[in-house]
């Protein structure tokens, strides 16, 4: 009988134990995914800020390209006054190649690449184009170790017991894998 | 720019001059041993006449030791003058040919609180030597490069007596660069011994391992996920370091040298990458002639060699905010 009851203490003891290990894992993971996204997040705002200075500076140069030019601050209006997360990602996927295409305007007027604001305008926009890449890395690093973790037995009793959910990766968008193919470093 | 052809010339009358001092290192060193060898041979043959080996022997060895000492701190420092001068006129010159904002000093290299402070070994040295250090600008990049012997102090018993031994923990070329981007963080490639033998397990073992502070990053590449170890206290900075491409260009690298244990820090917005390395390095060979020109080739080789790692992992391409 003494011996039983010492079984049971261990049995119960060791899953407890478990149970912590477990539930701390996954916490843990669950700050990860959510502290990539945020990483995302600031770095996509960082590239939403150089608009204004950008198309103050390509204005002076670029009188023909009214149209790009109106086009990139109202995307970037619409992204400030996005409802959700979803949508201002969706408009974020489009503002990305707008931006490089009015990069790629240095070629049609030469002035430009010479303009000492607007070099400095592309090496912070080259910057921190690299950095939602890795950022993005980053994320699907910390979604694929969080998913692992829900779907794979034995943790995913406990994942399924406190609404631990898979999360989905974050995919580029079709233009911006595009824009990708000039690949910079 | 010049070539190498023109310098050999244009060394070609200092180079003479430093010949009389290597022959005569050589003609010296070689008396020496004849006489050396002399007092030896009669020692042990008056050994066998005698029929008393033992006083003899021991004869010979306090002779051969004393030798050895008188010659070091003699003829020894001839050989280290000459070494000496051969490196400060030849290697400045071949540098200049690789870039003309390098510079070189063959008594100094990289301090060992420098090599402490990279990481890239948790043993600190006991004992810890560097020399022929260059340093300067290689294209846009701020370099040192310079060869380094850390060693470990350790004591062993053995019949009751302690005796003290010294094992290496790095011995090659330590190269630090001005990375091409800003990072604030601690990031490290170091070799994956773990996984490569206890596979999935080893896995495991390798979060148990890495740097103070840092945590095991897995990366997208599996080849250099097999080949490394990933350790960062910034999961973020560390792929903006490590992007796809700075990867399969860090893997290129390694296998150049084809050495298994390189060792890679991110630290300070510099990159610092050891690399083994056992054999001569910008040492000139007492045997063959100061002017030979195969010895001025070979060591533009080695220094190209060294430094191509600049251009390997493009740390001259500065198209984000670090200039």
């Amino acid at each position: 009988m003494k011996e039983l009851v010492f079984v049971l203490l261990g049995l119960v003891l060791f899953g407890g134990l478990f149970f912590v290990i477990v539930y701390n894992g996954l916490v843990g993971k669950r700050n990860m995914v959510r502290n990539a996204f945020s990483s995302i997040d600031v770095n996509l705002k960082k590239r939403a800020d150089l608009v204004p200075n950008l198309v103050s500076t390509v204005k002076g140069y670029a009188k023909h390209e009214q149209e790009t030019l109106t086009r990139v601050i109202e995307l970037r209006n619409r992204i400030s006054e996005a409802k959700d997360d979803s949508e201002r990602f969706r408009l974020e996927g489009q503002l990305g190649p707008e931006m490089g295409r009015l990069f790629a305007l240095s070629e049609s007027y030469p002035e430009l690449r010479s303009n000492e604001n607007f070099l400095n305008l592309q090496r912070n926009l080259t910057e921190i184009e690299e950095q939602i890449s890795a950022a993005r890395r980053a994320y699907n690093a910390a979604v694929l170790e969080m998913n692992n973790a829900v779907e794979s037995f034995p943790s995913n009793i406990i994942a399924n017991m406190f609404h631990f959910v898979r999360h989905d990766f974050f995919e580029a968008s079709e233009s911006d894998r595009a824009s990708q193919q000039v690949g910079f470093d | 720019m010049r070539d190498l052809d023109s310098i050999i010339t244009e060394l070609r009358p200092t180079l003479e001059a430093l010949e009389p001092q290597r022959l005569e290192y050589k003609k010296k060193s070689a008396t020496f041993l004849l006489v050396i060898g002399c007092i030896v041979g009669a020692l042990v043959i008056a050994g066998l006449a005698t029929q008393r080996m033992i006083p003899f022997l021991i004869g010979a060895a306090v002779a051969a030791v004393i030798s050895i000492l008188i010659f070091s701190f003699t003829v020894g420092k001839q050989r280290g003058a000459y070494l000496m001068a051969f490196k400060s006129a030849v290697i400045p010159r071949v540098l200049n040919l690789i870039d003309s904002g390098l510079g070189f000093d063959p008594n100094r290299g990289i301090g060992s609180d420098t090599f402490r402070y990279s990481e890239l070994f948790t043993t600190s040295p006991d004992r810890y030597q560097s020399e022929d250090l260059v340093w300067g600008s290689y294209g846009k990049t701020e370099i040192q490069l310079a060869e380094i012997h850390a060693e470990d102090r350790r004591t062993r018993t053995r019949d009751g007596k302690t005796e003290t031994y010294y094992v290496t923990i790095f011995q090659g070329l330590l190269l630090i660069a001005d990375f091409h981007k800003h990072f604030q963080g601690r990031t490290f490639v170091l070799p994956d011994n773990a996984e490569k033998l206890l596979g999935r397990f080893g896995r495991g073992l390798q979060k148990l391992a890495g740097r103070s502070g840092t945590k095991l990053v897995q990366l997208e590449d599996p080849e250099f996920e097999r080949t490394f170890a990933i350790y960062s206290n910034d999961q973020v900075e560390c792929r903006y370091i490590l992007s796809t491409s700075m990867m399969r260009r860090i893997l290129d690298m390694k296998n150049r040298f084809g050495k298994d244990d390189v060792r890679i820090a991110f630290k300070d917005s510099s990159v610092w990458i050891a690399i083994p390395h056992t054999g001569s390095y910008l040492e000139p060979k007492i045997g063959v002639a100061a002017m030979d020109p195969t010895q001025i080739r070979q060591m533009l080789g080695e220094l190209q060699a060294f430094l191509a790692i600049v251009e390997e992992l493009n740390l001259n391409t500065r198209i984000w905010t670090k200039e």
